[in-house]
């Protein structure tokens, strides 16, 4: 079977069947992530196909430092986001002159997906570096290391993130229950 | 016994039934006298719980809109100056990066713009470059754009810190509106303390049709010198997360946070009027993933 690089290299080469060929390899696991992500299956639908346009599109770029998979997984993260950032333009009724900011710094994400999946809504309310760290390791599979890489964080911020990430996660899917655990360790 | 950190690392395998049996033994041992842990382990189960994946149906159907998008040849383009010269006379379009940067409140000096003359990052991140007949999307501080200026934008961002709140006030009120408004260019800055100057526009074309996304990306990257191409890369990038309805009217290379970025506005289609602002700001290294969007809607 031929890598996910050397399909790679044929799609630089115009080859239209090898990059069917990686699109049928990767997008069950980046729908998983999508729909993780945005709680829709249209919505992840939706993001799972800007990912492989952006993918051959940025084809030319990749320089094999990280795995293929690692490099797919992060343009489908951000995929997800613009969708979501789509989603939250729909035309409301309120006036948005002040920006809502929460602490996950994506204001209003919470409430969108809120209705579709509460795992999703709980992720989005997720501090946006704990977000992203804990769908990359636990939905994307990305190692530590390379999510240390992709992040500019150490090694031992990026394990932070991802425990707290759950922890916090924990919480908001459990609200509002009152006896929620605390984020102090035993 | 294992402590917290060594259960977070191990939770994977064991929800998946992969770790060693005496490590399951270990884990499940903590689980049960640790409720945090207890809670992670419950997350995490839902993290990894499986979904409904996309049918054969669903998924051929986005392979074949995916091929439908790329496929087609790249649009032919002829040399800049003539692509733009139908527009260069709406120049209240323009936007200008600013660079050679007046550290305001930083104390910075001349030495420090020097210092920033090299490329920086390069190489840094895979996800983040354009397509290679784009060049990897570094950024590099482009010492000369000054001298773009005497040819160009009526409007521009002037360097100096900055910060969230001074870009919201920027959107909100109008200015990026202002940038994109042929017909009646106006001032609108209302006073903010923001390090933002804008001049009296230049509308001196009486073609008022509203031009294409990638017609305003050419003319604010003709009008950048050296940093066109990353104003190119981060404005494919923003346009393509916009969704095609918006209308790049806005650049800027300044300081965020004491960050060096690439600011990128634009007027955003919302149920047909360009009601919404989008601020995009990138890292100077990268188009991959902007640092931050700022959006709301524009003050009437």
């Amino acid at each position: 079977m031929e890598s996910d690089l050397e399909l790679l290299e044929r799609c630089r080469a115009g080859d239209q069947g090898a990059f069917t060929q990686l699109m049928r390899r990767h997008e069950q696991q980046v729908f998983a992530i999508a729909f993780r992500t945005l709680g829709d299956r249209n919505d992840a639908a939706d993001a799972v196909q800007d990912t492989f346009i952006n993918v051959f599109r940025r084809s030319g770029s990749f320089r094999g430092d990280s795995a293929f998979s690692t490099w797919l997984y992060r343009i489908a993260i951000n995929a997800s986001k613009d969708v979501l950032r789509r989603k939250l333009r729909a035309p409301v009724p309120q006036e948005q002159d002040e920006a809502h900011e929460t602490e996950s710094g994506d204001p209003e994400i919470g409430e969108t997906v809120a209705t579709h999946s509460d795992l999703a809504a709980a992720l989005a309310k997720l501090p946006e570096d704990y977000r992203e760290a804990v769908v990359m390791f636990d939905i994307g599979g990305i190692p530590y290391d390379e999510i240390a890489t992709i992040t500019g964080a150490a090694l031992g911020t990026v394990k932070s993130r991802i425990s707290r990430g759950r922890w916090r996660l924990a919480e908001l899917m459990e609200q509002p229950t009152p006896s929620s655990p605390s984020k102090e360790k035993t | 016994m294992i402590d917290h950190e060594r259960c977070s690392e191990l939770l994977a395998g064991y929800i998946s039934g992969t770790s060693e049996p005496s490590q399951r033994h270990e884990v499940a041992e903590h689980l049960r006298s640790c409720s945090a842990c207890s809670a992670e382990e419950r997350a995490l189960r839902a993290l990894m719980a499986p979904i409904e994946p996309l049918t054969e149906l669903e998924a051929a159907s986005i392979r074949r809109a995916v091929l439908h998008q790329v496929s087609p040849a790249p649009t032919q383009r002829g040399p800049l100056g003539a692509r733009l010269a139908p527009y260069l006379g709406a120049a209240a379009l323009l936007m200008v990066v600013a660079v050679g940067i007046v550290s305001m409140n930083t104390g910075g000096s001349d030495s420090e713009s020097a210092d920033r003359g090299s490329t920086e990052g390069a190489g840094d991140d895979d996800a983040g470059a354009p397509a290679a007949e784009s060049g990897p999307g570094v950024l590099q501080e482009d010492t000369s754009a000054e001298s773009s200026l005497s040819s160009a934008p009526p409007v521009f961002f002037k360097g100096g810190r900055t910060s969230e709140r001074e870009l919201q006030a920027l959107g909100r009120n109008g200015y990026i509106e202002f940038a994109a408004n042929y017909a009646s260019p106006k001032t609108s800055s209302e006073g903010s303390d923001t390090e933002v100057e804008d001049t009296e526009g230049a509308a001196n074309d009486s073609d008022n049709r509203l031009a294409q996304p990638g017609e305003l990306l050419d003319q604010m990257a003709a009008a950048a010198g050296a940093q066109g191409e990353a104003v190119q890369a981060c404005g494919q990038r923003a346009l393509s997360g916009l969704g095609g309805s918006a209308l790049p009217v806005y650049g800027a290379a300044t300081r965020l946070e004491g960050e060096r970025v690439l600011v990128l506005g634009f007027l955003v289609d919302v149920d047909g009027s360009y009601s919404h602002y989008s601020l995009w700001i990138f890292p100077r290294e990268s188009c991959d993933e902007p640092t931050k969007v700022i959006e709301g809607k524009i003050a009437r």
